[in-house]
């Protein structure tokens, strides 16, 4: 059990990476961007889908590392002074029950979504660039899985009471 | 409506019992969406989703967060407080003033909820209290610098804002100048006042050797200089409107670069770390956004606008009454929700009744960004103390932090009473402004 959870994070943790060297990319394509407009007069095509492809992708990627991190916010001033078991209860539940569901689902749509425009070799229409869309499709939908990967992995060990602060909020 | 009128109070209920904002909204959109549509409620919030992830404007925040980051690990950030702390230690209160000043400088990385709080955090409260200054001042001065990235431009929220309310960032980044910068200059003269009045008291002689002044024009010279010209690049570009939010936020991030590079700062450990960062919070903004967008979207399919229009109307509220009454939604939402999700909420449900009542959306945009800030920094539930709380030193405590605070609320109120008479603060520099 604890393999697989550590494999889940281990995938999270990669996708990370990956969103990580993604904002290079957008920083370098937008600087480009500049320089070719203001400098050389020649404007890209390609800059205003890579700049939303890009963040989409950096943030899609990087949520289930940030939920390993416990990065995303939350207010727990009422909930800090719950009994710690119940605390776990609610969490772990919520988790497990509600959210990764909720997710699961949007990860069903999304893979369907990315084969579809796979199928029909889609592209943006209304970019002059015109770029498959698939793959960035296929980013959000591999994005939405660990994700609800993640969420399940972080109820049981919620629940579990594996680790020894799970609420630790990070600044 | 039924359904609608029971969005929120689901909402504050998981909020509450300490479930991340994002998952909360997206739990409540959930349920709202499968009321309303039933098995095609996925592809419904997958919509909601994609469009939240394909905002081009939303680029512009990965971007500013990189440049905060890069700025505070490579130490170009504590330079600056050291230069700020050498110009200022003659005035009264100069400690304090110096931290004011660093949270109105690094307002650049505001996106990052507590971040510019944090970090001019741990420099300032060991330096101030060495200082003599009492916690309860340390406290509020902290907080309240750490706030004022809400308010001095690039602000991430106004960025949101704009985007949300199909306005032009530049625009209402203009307009929030002038208000910014009263707000700024109240609290250092409140703080200047204060250490005129009640001085703080070192325990021991702590002053630092005074350097001879061609010393101090030389490291004056090489820090703050260059990190003014950078900032004044991104925001000149942006306010004279050739650049796009996207492309500004892109100098900045090279321009930080480039600066840790010119400092010898630069790593690639360091890059890293700020990639990191840069990543962890973006995702955390963003996926609000994502799963806001989800909640406004079934909020408005169960007929959530209509509930709020019909309210409205009953009131009978004259667009005054209307105003105060938004103000005061958004200040309520501020308690129980971020900045993030508090402008998503709040933006696409009150910018119908601010435009077909002709009010300025500069105006009113400047106005509600006062109050998320107020929020953002008024007891029992204010995310500013939550953050401090976090780097304080044992013996500051809750009390003294919540009455630290108190004089900073009253000098935003009267910033936000200043604007509410006199629009013209918020409306004369976009006019101003080529490019509008």
């Amino acid at each position: 059990m604890t393999r697989l959870f550590n494999l889940v994070d281990a995938f999270s943790q990669v996708l990370s990476r990956i969103a990580q060297f993604v904002t290079v990319v957008l920083v370098i394509s937008m600087i480009y961007e500049v320089v070719a407009r203001y400098v050389f007069g020649a404007p890209t095509i390609w800059a205003f889908d890579i700049s939303y492809m890009c963040t989409g992708t950096l943030f899609v990627l990087g949520a289930a590392h940030a939920l390993k991190q416990d990065a995303h916010v939350r207010i727990d001033f009422l909930a800090q002074k719950m009994p710690v078991g119940l605390r776990r209860k609610i969490e772990g539940f919520v988790f497990i029950l509600l959210v990764s569901p909720i997710f699961a689902a949007l990860s069903k749509f999304a893979i369907e979504r990315a084969w579809r425009a796979w199928e029909t070799s889609e592209v943006e229409s209304v970019s002059p660039w015109a770029p498959l869309m698939w793959p960035f499709f296929a980013i959000l939908a591999i994005g939405l899985v660990s994700l609800t990967l993640q969420q399940i992995v972080h109820g049981l060990r919620v629940l579990r009471g594996d680790e020894d602060q799970p609420f630790k909020l990070e600044a | 409506m039924t359904i609608a009128a029971l969005m929120f109070p689901a909402l504050f209920v998981l909020v509450l019992a300490g479930i991340p904002i994002a998952f909360s909204l997206a739990i409540v959109s959930a349920a709202a969406g499968l009321a309303k549509f039933g098995a095609f409620a996925p592809a419904q919030l997958y919509g909601a989703f994609y469009s939240a992830s394909t905002n081009f404007i939303l680029a512009a925040i990965p971007m500013f967060v990189l440049m905060g980051a890069i700025l505070e690990r490579s130490g170009i950030a504590e330079r600056l407080f050291r230069v700020m702390q050498i110009w200022m230690t003659r005035l009264p209160g100069g400690l304090a003033v110096a931290t004011i000043a660093m949270g109105a400088v690094f307002a650049a990385a505001a996106g990052v909820v507590g971040a510019v709080e944090v970090m001019i955090g741990m420099m300032a409260i060991p330096a101030m209290q060495r200082g003599g200054y009492r916690n309860s001042q340390i406290a509020g001065t902290i907080c309240a610098g750490g706030s004022l990235g809400t308010m001095i431009p690039p602000s991430v929220i106004a960025v949101m804002y704009a985007s949300l309310a199909q306005m032009s960032v530049g625009e209402l980044l203009a307009g929030m100048m002038l208000p910014g910068l009263l707000m700024v200059g109240l609290f250092i003269v409140y703080l200047i006042i204060q250490g005129v009045v009640a001085p703080p008291q070192p325990s021991a002689d702590v002053r630092e050797p005074e350097l001879p002044l061609i010393e101090k024009l030389h490291i004056t010279i090489t820090s703050l200089l260059p990190i003014c010209a950078l900032i004044f690049a991104v925001l000149g570009s942006l306010l004279a409107g050739i650049a796009s939010p996207t492309e500004a936020a892109s100098v900045g991030a090279v321009g930080a670069t480039l600066l840790s590079i010119f400092y010898r700062r630069f790593s690639l450990p360091m890059l890293i770390e700020s990639l990191k960062i840069t990543v962890r919070i973006s995702a955390m903004i963003l996926l609000i956004v994502a799963a806001g967008t989800m909640f406004m979207g079934t909020f408005a399919a169960n007929g959530g606008a209509r509930m709020i229009r019909s309210f409205v109307e009953a009131a009978g509220l004259g667009d005054t009454g209307m105003i105060i009454f938004f103000l005061l939604i958004v200040l309520l939402l501020g308690f129980v929700l971020d900045w993030t999700a508090n402008v998503l909420i709040a933006v696409p449900l009150f910018t119908p009744f601010i435009r077909s009542a002709g009010i300025d959306p500069v105006w009113f945009g400047t106005m509600m960004i006062i109050v998320i800030q107020t929020s953002y920094l008024t007891p029992p539930m204010a995310s500013s103390i939550f953050y401090l709380k976090s780097i304080a030193p044992p013996d500051m405590t809750y009390g003294q932090m919540c009455r630290g605070v108190v004089p900073f609320i009253l000098l935003q109120l009267l910033t936000l009473l200043a604007v509410a008479l006199f629009p013209a603060l918020s409306t004369w520099l976009p006019g101003q402004i080529v490019g509008f």
